[in-house]
């Protein structure tokens, strides 16, 4: 699925090494879920309390909220770009549901993904129309965004969550949570854009050389700011849920989501470079971090602060085996 | 005022001008909005406050703007502060002296190491930094175990907590002697010139036989440093070691104000005044907004359409 992984690689090398070139495309592009596999089995085997029905449960309603953010992060960073103001949105997204379930719960998932998409927007025309570099203009979000969901509501607003909009964060279908359910969906789909899409394909060339998709006529910029918009309203919908699985609009919530988000991508194979990723992959990574974060929390004598310690670690490891396999493939 | 490696041509129009000098004519205006409008910004302790405040970002945003001028970026210097103050307290029993020389030397380590992933295995400054921005937050807390150390009165931390010449702190002394020191390196060493180069063109210094990776490993080195010492003087300022506070979302201010200066994302120019400028004016605006009771939140507001601003107009500007 890594069209552009691969082919590059196959292309750069001749007929003997190829068989490796396209291993180390592989360990590259699926090395995470891999890892994730193993990860697993080895937390099974280690710890009681980790292979259970419930905890599984847990680790994905729980890794459901980054797993929205990250899947916009992820078309973001394969166009070449950055989202830094996901995680303010998702603060945004929790207040404005807050603030617009009295009208409906439709409206309460309906202003967040607006408004949202409307920063993604703003974003990206800034981005794609007036030529500035995205992290700085996604950062002047993330702290502009930041800014209106604190003076929309200072201290977290309690709501009321039974009927439709408690039932979408907290219910469950087939027995598993819906949450789960929405956001295995959304990767679902996200995959199907990315690999069978025009539009997908636009944004494997726009990352890869942007001037060669332009010159193929691509329509760069479009294809920016729509991408900007897909991240941004997926990160006010996750804002939403997550108002609505916690019965509260908080505005300081997604504090730090900007920057798991990229974790999860990169440590799933996305490259920062651009042109690269699956969202297999940044499903992979979102889950790892979940796992990460579950067992510390579950680890008894460790405390919650080693959380980040090994989560910034595991970030590491995977950006030095990724850089060493893709030197090796030039 | 920036250094960059093309010299200007001399024929630049006003607004060109207007456009470069953009800090120093909104920092301007703003003072004198604020002299008009703010109840009591004419008191001194209100500057000499801001002042102390401002320390430690300039700080930052020094290794900040070293770190943007290759083309790079530094996102672990908050962290750092946080583990440099959190070291401070752990080497408190060894005197104060030895307390900020071991929260400096935390600084320079993480500083290593963020170099050294930069430099030698050629990982993106981005990842690496946002990698040590995790996990230096994480060991500071762990080394703490999440609570808050008093420091001692009296002596070292009151001179760097409470410590001013009339109106002007001496932090912000250090700070300002730290930035003329750069400016100074930028400038007229070697070392500044290998900064724009490899931010310039990071191909042609190699080729050009730049020693791009020995640069490198120090400009994050010094950033680290630079950050470890801020994080020494926010915790004197606050009177206590918290690892929880200390130094978050300040990578985001310094970045903000570097950019603000006149030191561009794309690398190969600095600007150590237009950043301490920078600086000055994040900080008047936010102290202008909560002096006139006005909620602190639209102050992020306005940071963020600043930011947007200052970038568009380098834009404009070429």
């Amino acid at each position: 699925m890594s069209v552009s992984g691969t082919s590059a690689a196959v292309r750069a090398e001749g007929a003997a090494p190829e068989r490796r070139a396209r291993l180390i495309a592989l360990i590259q592009s699926r090395g995470a879920i891999g890892v994730l596999v193993l990860a697993t089995i080895v937390a099974s085997l280690r710890f009681p309390f980790f292979p259970t029905v419930a905890n599984f449960e847990n680790i994905g309603t729980a890794a459901s909220f980054l797993g929205l953010v990250a899947i916009g992060q992820t078309f973001v960073i394969i166009l070449g770009g950055f989202d830094l103001s996901v995680g303010s949105l998702i603060g945004l997204g929790s207040v404005l549901a807050a603030y617009a379930l009295p009208y409906g719960w439709w409206a309460a998932l309906l202003v967040p993904a607006l408004a949202g998409g409307a920063v993604g927007l703003v974003d990206g025309l800034l981005i794609a129309r007036a030529g500035m570099a995205p992290f700085i203009v996604t950062l002047a979000a993330l702290l502009g965004v930041r800014g209106i969901a604190l003076v929309l509501a200072k201290n977290s607003l309690v709501i009321a969550t039974p009927g439709v909009f408690g039932l979408i964060a907290n219910g469950q279908i087939l027995g598993i949570d819906n949450l789960i359910w929405i956001v295995l969906i959304g990767f679902a789909i996200a995959a199907i854009v990315l690999n069978r899409t025009r539009y997908g394909v636009a944004v494997f060339a726009i990352g890869g050389n942007e001037e060669a998709a332009r010159m193929l006529g691509v329509p760069v910029a479009r294809i920016k700011v729509l991408t900007y918009v897909v991240s941004g309203t997926l990160a006010g919908l996750s804002g939403a849920l997550l108002a609505a699985h916690l019965s509260s609009g908080i505005s300081t919530a997604g504090q730090g989501e900007e920057l798991k988000s990229i974790a999860a991508a990169v440590i799933g194979g996305v490259l920062l470079t651009g042109g690269v990723g699956t969202m297999a992959g940044a499903l992979s990574g979102v889950l790892l971090l979940g796992l990460i974060e579950n067992v510390i929390d579950q680890i008894g004598n460790l405390s919650s602060y080693y959380q980040n310690l090994a989560s910034g670690v595991f970030l590491l490891i995977a950006v030095l085996i990724q850089t060493v396999l893709t030197r090796r493939r030039r | 005022m920036s250094t960059g490696l093309m010299a200007r041509t001399g024929h630049d129009s006003p607004m060109a001008l207007l456009r470069a000098q953009s800090v120093y004519v909104a920092f301007a205006a703003l003072i004198v909005i604020d002299l008009i409008f703010t109840p009591g910004f004419r008191n001194v302790f209100v500057i000499r406050n801001l002042l102390f405040e401002a320390a430690p970002v300039i700080l930052v945003t020094l290794g900040q703007s070293l770190a943007i001028g290759t083309r790079g970026i530094d996102l672990s210097v908050g962290s750092t502060m946080g583990l440099a103050a959190a070291v401070m307290a752990l080497a408190l029993p060894g005197g104060s002296w030895l307390a900020v020389a071991a929260g400096v030397g935390a600084g320079l380590v993480v500083g290593m190491i963020n170099g050294g992933l930069i430099a030698a295995l050629d990982i993106n400054p981005l990842i690496s930094s946002l990698a040590l921005l995790v996990a230096a937050r994480g060991t500071a807390e762990a080394l703490l175990d999440g609570s808050r150390v008093s420091l001692p009165t009296g002596g070292l931390f009151d001179a760097l907590g409470i410590g001013a010449v009339w109106i002007v702190p001496t932090v912000a002394i250090i700070a300002l002697a730290i930035a003329g020191l750069v400016a100074f390196l930028v400038r007229t060493t070697m070392f500044g010139r290998y900064v724009l180069f490899i931010g310039a063109n990071k191909a042609a210094a190699m080729i050009a036989g730049i020693k791009v990776r020995r640069t490198l490993l120090l400009v994050y080195a010094a950033s680290g440093v630079l950050a470890g010492l801020a994080g020494v003087f926010a915790a004197a300022r606050l009177g206590a070691s918290d690892p929880n506070y200390i130094g978050v979302n300040y990578e985001l201010d310094a970045i903000a104000a570097a950019v603000i200066g006149g030191t561009p994302l794309s690398g190969g120019r600095i600007s150590i005044l237009g950043g301490v400028f920078g600086v000055l004016l994040l900080q008047v605006l936010g102290a202008s907004f909560i002096m006139n009771d006005i909620n602190f939140s639209y102050a992020q507001i306005l940071k963020a359409v600043f930011i947007v601003g200052a970038l568009y107009l380098q834009r404009a500007g070429g």
